[in-house]
C-alpha cells in the first residue's frame, strides 16, 4: 500500500515519522486496552457496576486519543505552538475556575465539570506546558545568547523575557499547590527543572532547585494531613491499598495466575493507579517488567530524538516530554510497588482516565509532529 | 580541595550552554530513570519470587498455626470458630519409594487419580504439585499415618462464621497471617491468641437476627442508603444486638465492596436531628425553666445590626395544639420552634458544658473501638445555640447518641458499653444529670410513644417511651430537604429502664404505603415496633 516511490502526504508522513515510537505508543495503547477490560471489569464491579462500565466509558476516549495522535502528527511546527499556547491559556482559565466553582470528586477540587464531562486542568496542560516552556527557552537562547539564567536583559521586563514566562506559569503552579495538588505539583516542578537543567542551568542553581522541592515537601509534610499520614503510612507497612498491590503482585508470581486473580478483586483504584499490579497479578512478573521495558525504551526514544535534534525547540521539547513521562510512569510504580508514600497518578496510556489519555496522545503526536520536522526540512 | 570550591563559585553562575553539555545533560537524565526502572524490575521480580513461595500464601505461615479461641454470644452459641483442613502436597524430587506412594495417592484419592496417574505425577520434573486443596479428615489421617516422604501436609486452619453476615461488623474477621482485622476478632485479638476457651460476647444471636431481619427489609422497603440497630442493657452496659448495613460476609469479604465494611454506628457521623431535644429539655429542666413558650409562628433570631440572622421554623406536618406550650409539650409534639426559644433563655455555656458531661465532644474509646470524633460547631452564638436545640449543626455517631440517651432515661448514669457477658455493677458508670430529671423525661417520653409520633412503636404489654428524630441532610453545605435521616431512640419498660434501642435509617425514601412521607413516624418507628414485637418475648420470658 506504501510504497517509498510514491509521492504523497501519507506516504512521506509513513516513511518520515518516527515509527519506532510510534509503534510503541500504540502497543502501550491496546495494552492500556487490554488492562481495561481485566482490571476495569473488577474495578466497575467494586462500585457495582456491570464490569463493561469503565470500558464503555473509556471507549470514546480511545477513539478521541488516538485521532488526536495521528492528526497531531501530521501538523508543523507553527500550529504546534499554536496549538500548545491554546492548550495552555484554556487550562489556565480552567484552573482559574476551580478556584470559584470546583467539581466535588472524591473530595477534592481539582475538577472542572464541562456539562458532558469532568477534567483536571493540570492534567491536561501538560502537552502545552512542555512545548511552550521548550518554545520559550529556545528563543530565549536565540535572542540573549547561551546564558539566559543570569543575563541582565533576560530578567528586564519586556514581551520576551523570564517575567512573561513567570506570569503564566506561576499562577497555574500556586494553584494546582492551593488545591492541594502536592503530587501534580512536585511533579510540574520536576519537569521545569529537568527543561531548565537540559537547557544548562548553573551548577550553583542546581541544589538550590532541590532544596526548594525539597523545602515544599517538608511544609507540606507539617500542614496537610493527608500527606503526613501518607508519609508515615510507607514506615509502618504500607496502607490496606498497599499491602493489597504487593498481594496481587505476589499472587501473580513470575507467571501471572490468569484466571485466578482474585487479590485485584479488594484492590481499590485497580482501574487507575494501581493497574500495574493488576497487570502484574494477572500476567505475572515478567511480563509486568517486559512493560517497564516498553515505557524506558519510549523514554529512550525520546531522549534519542533529543540529542539527535538540529533544532533547540525541539531538542528541548523532546527532552521535556521524556522527563514528563518517565516521572509519571515512576511515580506511579513507585506507589505500587511501596518504594514511597502513595501517591495517586495516572500510568500514562495504560491508566482509565479519559482527558489525561487524550492529552497524552496529543504530546506524543505533536512531539512526533516536530521531530520529522527537524529531520527531513 | 579548594582548587575545586573555587572553580564552583568561579564557574557556577554561568550557565553550560554548548551543544555538548546539554547533550551530556540529557544523557544524565536518561540515565536517571534507567537507575530508577532497574530498581523497579529488581523489585517487581523480586516480589514476585516472593509469590512463588507457595507455602506463604497457602498458610504455612507458622503464625497461622497459632490456634485461635472460638467466639461465643451470651447463650453459647458459635460466632466465629477454627476449623482445621489441610491439603495434600506431593514433592515428587523427595520421593523414596514410588509405587507406596502412587498406591497410596490412589487408595487416598481413588475418583481424582489412578495409579498410572499418580506415577506420572511422581515421574513428572515438577518440584511442588497440590494433589488436593482442602482435604477431608479422613484423607488427611490416612497420609499422616502413612508417613510416607515426598508426601505432605500443608496444615490450614480456616476460620469458619457459621452466622456468616448476622455479625459481620462486630464480631470482624482475621486476615491471611492471623491477624484479626474488624471487631472482636480485632479487640480481643490478644486474648483469642493465647487463650483456649471461647470468649463469650455480651451479644444475642436470636436477637441480633431479628434486628438483621427487620432492618435489611426495611433498607428494601425505603430504599435506604444504610441502616443501623443498636440494643444496650440500660444498666449493665452489655451490648445485646449491634448491625449496620451494607454488611460484608466475613468469609468470602471480597464479594462485597470494601465500602460496606464501614461501621456505621461508630464510624458515621451525622447530624441526627430532634432526638437532641431530650438533652435540650434536660438542659431546661436543669436550669429551671419551666414556663410556655408562643410557637406558633417561625422565630427570627437577629444579628447585632438588627438584620433576621436565622428563621427557625417547623416541618410543614407540624400541627400545635396550642399557641402556647410547656416545656414538655415541646419535646411532646417536637417543636422546633420552642426548642430553639428554651435554647436561647439558657444560661452561657450550658450547653456546651452538657454535651462534654455527656461525652459528646470527642471520640469516645470503647472496648470494641473507637468512634468517629464528633463535629462541633465552630462557635456558639444564638443561631448555633438555636438549632443545636433540635440537633443540627452538631454532627456525633449513633453510639454517642445510643449512650447520651440511655444516660438521660436510666436515672441519670452514663455507662460505657461492654460487648463481654458481665452483670449488675461491674461496670462503673458516672452520674450526669439528677434522677428527678431522668424521671421527668421518662414520662415525656412515654407519652411520645403513647400520644404522638412514636405510636407505631407501641406494644401491648409493655411500656415503652421513646423520640423520634428526622434531620435534613447536608448535601455540599446546603440543607437537602429531600435527604433525611430517621432514627427512633427507645427504652423500655419504661417505668424503669432495662433496655434502650436506637434504629437509625439513612436517607429512606418514600413509599406509596407511607403516602411518600419520609420522616421517623413513617419508617424508623414502624421499623422500631416491629422488632420490639418480636424481641420482648425472647428478652423477658
Amino acid at each position: 500500500m506504501l510504497k517509498r516511490t510514491e509521492e504523497s502526504k501519507l506516504t512521506s508522513w509513513y516513511f518520515e515519522i518516527d515509527r519506532r515510537l510510534l509503534f510503541f505508543v500504540i502497543s502501550l495503547v491496546f495494552i492500556g486496552m487490554w488492562a481495561m477490560v481485566s482490571a476495569g471489569s473488577v474495578a466497575a464491579e467494586r462500585i457495582s457496576q456491570p464490569w463493561y462500565f469503565f470500558i464503555l466509558k473509556a471507549l470514546p476516549f480511545y477513539g478521541i486519543g488516538l485521532v488526536t495522535l495521528f492528526v497531531s502528527s501530521m501538523l508543523d511546527k507553527k500550529w504546534v505552538i499554536r496549538i500548545s499556547a491554546a492548550n495552555v491559556l484554556i487550562c489556565l482559565l480552567l484552573l482559574l475556575v476551580t478556584l470559584v466553582a470546583p467539581a466535588a470528586i472524591k473530595g477534592s477540587t481539582r475538577w472542572v465539570n464541562l456539562g458532558v464531562i469532568s477534567v483536571m486542568p493540570a492534567d491536561i496542560m501538560k502537552p502545552g506546558f512542555i512545548i511552550i516552556t521548550a518554545w520559550f527557552l529556545s528563543k530565549m537562547k536565540e535572542k540573549f545568547g547561551q546564558d539566559i539564567f543570569f543575563n541582565k536583559d533576560a530578567w528586564r521586563v519586556g514581551l520576551l523575557s523570564w517575567w512573561t514566562y513567570l506570569a503564566i506559569i506561576g499562577p497555574a503552579l500556586l494553584i494546582i499547590l492551593q488545591h492541594p495538588d502536592l503530587g501534580t505539583f512536585l511533579l510540574y516542578f520536576a519537569v521545569l527543572s529537568a527543561m531548565l537543567f537540559i537547557a544548562g542551568l548553573p551548577i550553583i542553581l542546581i541544589p538550590i532547585f532541590i532544596g526548594m522541592a525539597g523545602l515544599v515537601g517538608v511544609f507540606a509534610f507539617f500542614t496537610m494531613p493527608h500527606v503526613h499520614g501518607r508519609i508515615m503510612s510507607m514506615f509502618s507497612g504500607g496502607s490496606y491499598q498497599i499491602k493489597q498491590s504487593i498481594q496481587s503482585i505476589q499472587h501473580g508470581g513470575l507467571l501471572g495466575s490468569g484466571d485466578d486473580a482474585f487479590v485485584k478483586q479488594s484492590l481499590p483504584d485497580a482501574h487507575t493507579d494501581f493497574i500495574f499490579s493488576a497487570i502484574a497479578e494477572d500476567s505475572g512478573a515478567i511480563l509486568a517488567c517486559a512493560l517497564l521495558c516498553v515505557f524506558l525504551y519510549v523514554i529512550n526514544r525520546l531522549t534519542t530524538s533529543a540529542i539527535r535534534a538540529r533544532d533547540p525547540f525541539v531538542f528541548y521539547a523532546a527532552g521535556g516530554a521524556a522527563a514528563l513521562f518517565g516521572a509519571q510512569v515512576s511515580i506511579n510504580i513507585m506507589s505500587a510497588l511501596h518504594l514511597f508514600a502513595p501517591k495517586g497518578m495516572t500510568l500514562p496510556f495504560i491508566s482509565y482516565g479519559g482527558s489525561s489519555f487524550v492529552a497524552f496522545c496529543l504530546l506524543f503526536g505533536m512531539i512526533l509532529a516536530i521531530v520529522r520536522e527537524d529531520k527531513w526540512k | 580541595m579548594f582548587e575545586v570550591g573555587k572553580d564552583i563559585l568561579k564557574n557556577g553562575f554561568k550557565s553550560v550552554g554548548t551543544e555538548s553539555t546539554s547533550r551530556s545533560r540529557i544523557r544524565i537524565v536518561y540515565y536517571i530513570f534507567v537507575i530508577t526502572f532497574a530498581i523497579f524490575i529488581f523489585r517487581t521480580l523480586w516480589i514476585g519470587i516472593e509469590g512463588t513461595n507457595r507455602t506463604r500464601l497457602a498458610g504455612g505461615d507458622s503464625t497461622w498455626n497459632i490456634s485461635r479461641a472460638d467466639i461465643v454470644d451470651r447463650n453459647g452459641d458459635i460466632l466465629a470458630k477454627n476449623v482445621m483442613s489441610g491439603n495434600i502436597v506431593l514433592r515428587p524430587t523427595q520421593v523414596k519409594d514410588r509405587d507406596a506412594v502412587a498406591m497410596l495417592i490412589h487408595t487416598v484419592l481413588p475418583s481424582e487419580y489412578t495409579v498410572s496417574d499418580a506415577l506420572r505425577l511422581i515421574n513428572s520434573s515438577r518440584s511442588f504439585i497440590y494433589l488436593k486443596k482442602l482435604a477431608n479428615d479422613n484423607q488427611l489421617n490416612q497420609i499422616t499415618k502413612a508417613k510416607l516422604p515426598g508426601l505432605n501436609i500443608e496444615s490450614i486452619q480456616n476460620r469458619v462464621y457459621p452466622k456468616q453476615r448476622l455479625f459481620s461488623h462486630i464480631v470482624g474477621f482475621v486476615e491471611q497471617g492471623g491477624n484479626g482485622a474488624d471487631g472482636a476478632e480485632k479487640f480481643f485479638d490478644s486474648y483469642l491468641r493465647e487463650n483456649k476457651d471461647p470468649l463469650q460476647l455480651s451479644l444475642d444471636s436470636r436477637i441480633q437476627s431479628v434486628f438483621y431481619d427487620q432492618l435489611s427489609l426495611a433498607m428494601q422497603k425505603y430504599q435506604a442508603n444504610s441502616a443501623m440497630g443498636m440494643l444496650i442493657n440500660s444498666r449493665t452496659g452489655e451490648i445485646i444486638a449491634i448491625v449496620s448495613m451494607p454488611d460484608y460476609d466475613p468469609e468470602n469479604r471480597n464479594l462485597d465492596p470494601t465500602k460496606n465494611r464501614m461501621f456505621m454506628p461508630m464510624r458515621g457521623v451525622f447530624e441526627m436531628g430532634s432526638i437532641f431535644k431530650i438533652f435540650n429539655t434536660a438542659m431546661a429542666y436543669e436550669n429551671g425553666i419551666d414556663h410556655e413558650y408562643y410557637i406558633a409562628k417561625p422565630y427570627k433570631i437577629l444579628d447585632k445590626f438588627g438584620r433576621t440572622a436565622a428563621n427557625i421554623s417547623d416541618i410543614s406536618s407540624f400541627k400545635p395544639p396550642r399557641p402556647n406550650l410547656s416545656v414538655a409539650e415541646i419535646m411532646l409534639h417536637s417543636c422546633n420552634v420552642g426548642s430553639a426559644q428554651i435554647a436561647l433563655d439558657l444560661p452561657e455555656g450550658t450547653q456546651p458544658e452538657f454535651f462534654k458531661r455527656i461525652h459528646m465532644d470527642d471520640a469516645l474509646n470503647l472496648e470494641f473501638g473507637r468512634t468517629e470524633k464528633p463535629l462541633w460547631p465552630a462557635k456558639w452564638g444564638p443561631v448555633e445555640k438555636a438549632t443545636v436545640a433540635f440537633g443540627h449543626g452538631i454532627a456525633v455517631t449513633p453510639m454517642h447518641v445510643l449512650l447520651a440517651v440511655n444516660s438521660m432515661i436510666n436515672g441519670g448514669i452514663y455507662i460505657y458499653p461492654t460487648l463481654q457477658k458481665r452483670g449488675i455493677g461491674v461496670v462503673q458508670g458516672e452520674r450526669v444529670i439528677s434522677p428527678e430529671i431522668s424521671s421527668r423525661l421518662r414520662d415525656i417520653m412515654f407519652r411520645i410513644s403513647e400520644e404522638t409520633s412514636g405510636k407505631q412503636a407501641k406494644i401491648p404489654g409493655i411500656d415503652i417511651g421513646g423520640k423520634t428524630a428526622t434531620a435534613e441532610k447536608r448535601v455540599n453545605g446546603k440543607i437537602d430537604k429531600k435527604k433525611n435521616l430517621t432514627a427512633f431512640v427507645g427504652a423500655f419498660p419504661i417505668e424503669a429502664p432495662q433496655y434502650t434501642i436506637l434504629i437509625v435509617l439513612d436517607e429512606p425514601k418514600g413509599t406509596p404505603e407511607t403516602f411518600g412521607l419520609r420522616t421517623a413516624a413513617w419508617n424508623a418507628v414502624p421499623t422500631a415496633g416491629k422488632i420490639l414485637n418480636d424481641i420482648l418475648p425472647l428478652l423477658f420470658n
